[in-house]
């Protein structure tokens, strides 16, 4: 969190665990925000890289997303280290996924 | 009922909803036939004007980056090459045949992405491995769910039902449809697809996309379906009824020989050929 700025930008919808809308994508980061994801809790956030700025991917990559990924991967086994680097993958929410 | 009379019985009664793609099997025949020569490939392509206009798109797509504008079906069969080029019009005719189904239960759309994605998934991981014919296992990627297809089509409540149940007691739902059809979706797609006499890698991929270290003669086709199907779950792209992402077999993973650290950049090549591929052919 601590290297997020005023100005950046998120890449995805910034969503609370009941699903609620708190940020919308693509909003650009200010300083009302910062105070209220820190109170939130948030540890992390998905941040557009300059080159993907204006990229039109859609992504709805829903944070904090750690607890819905050990839902999805129920059926994997979690010692396995392609899962593990799966997990790792779309945690880091880098990865743009498709709005299903 | 046994398995096999139990997959007969549905695919007599949806043979009028799924049609085998008939421009393929012509362009099979017709590659088959030795006194076949290249106009008459062409030709054969041409009959269906939509299928032709489809392989042009992708011809000239960034899937193969060939310089210049390709726009006659000769090109493209002398640019891809001719078994490569029935892959595709397979691929076309296929998904032609999908965005004609119509249903209030599912969205076709969220189908044919999970096929597309599962499609793309694999033709990277093929391309990966340094495979010379990557478009067939394009094309066993995009088929593997047609059995699934068929039960949303003939038995779209059933199938509300089961996703309901998948959802809420998190079985996988291929375990569900086993209980309450005595078969699963990938053995139908096989039986189907034996029907229609399509290549053997294909079928075998069908019925061996959850299992495929069982697959007699193309484990490795069916292993490449099976990590490219987790892949276009783990992220997801498209959606087929199942809500969870279906366990990986460590056997075919490591059967693969991809390092875990390629991950991240093979789903990084996926997802700009499969953004570039939606707006082709869906």
């Amino acid at each position: 969190m601590s290297d997020i700025t005023v100005g950046m930008v998120c890449a995805a919808d910034i969503l609370n665990k009941n699903g609620q809308l708190l940020i919308p994508e693509s909003t650009p980061i200010e300083e009302k925000h910062l105070r209220l994801l820190k109170a939130w809790g948030f540890t992390e956030l998905p941040i557009l890289e300059k080159s993907e700025l204006g990229n039109t991917l859609n992504s709805v990559v829903n944070l904090p997303c750690n607890e819905n990924i050990e839902r999805r991967f129920r059926h994997n086994t979690p010692s396995l280290l392609a899962v593990i680097e799966m997990k790792r993958i779309l945690g880091s929410c880098k990865f743009l996924r498709d709005k299903a | 009922m046994s398995n096999s009379l139990a997959v007969r019985k549905l695919l007599d009664e949806t043979q009028c909803l799924v049609s085998p793609p008939k421009v393929y099997i012509k362009l099979k025949a017709a590659l088959d036939d030795p006194s076949t020569d290249f106009d008459d490939l062409a030709q054969f392509i041409s009959t269906d004007v939509s299928i032709a206009a489809r392989l042009l798109k992708v011809a000239n797509s960034a899937m193969f980056n060939f310089p210049g504008q390709i726009n006659s079906i000769d090109r493209a069969l002398s640019l891809i090459g001719t078994q490569q080029t029935a892959d595709l019009v397979l691929a076309t005719e296929v998904l032609k045949s999908f965005s004609a189904i119509k249903s209030d239960i599912f969205s076709i759309e969220d189908f044919s992405k999970h096929s597309l994605g599962c499609a793309i998934s694999s033709r990277v991981l093929a391309q990966y491995k340094g495979e010379h014919d990557i478009e067939a296992h394009f094309v066993n990627g995009l088929l593997h769910d047609t059995g699934r297809l068929l039960l949303f089509v003939k038995y779209p409540e059933v199938q509300r039902m089961l996703i309901e149940t998948n959802k809420s007691e998190s079985a996988p739902l291929r375990t569900l449809e086993t209980q309450q059809y005595g078969i699963s979706h990938d053995e139908i797609g096989a039986t189907l697809f034996r029907s229609w006499e399509l290549p053997k890698a294909l079928v075998e991929c069908a019925a061996h996309h959850h299992t495929p270290m069982s697959s007699e003669h193309h484990s490795f086709s069916a292993a490449i379906v099976h990590v490219a199907d987790w892949i276009t779950h783990s992220v997801p792209m498209g959606g087929n009824g199942e809500n969870f992402v279906p366990a990986l077999d460590e056997s075919a993973w490591l059967s693969l020989g991809i390092p875990e650290s390629a991950l991240e950049m093979i789903m990084t090549e996926i997802s700009k050929q499969y953004n570039s591929a939606l707006n082709l052919l869906l």
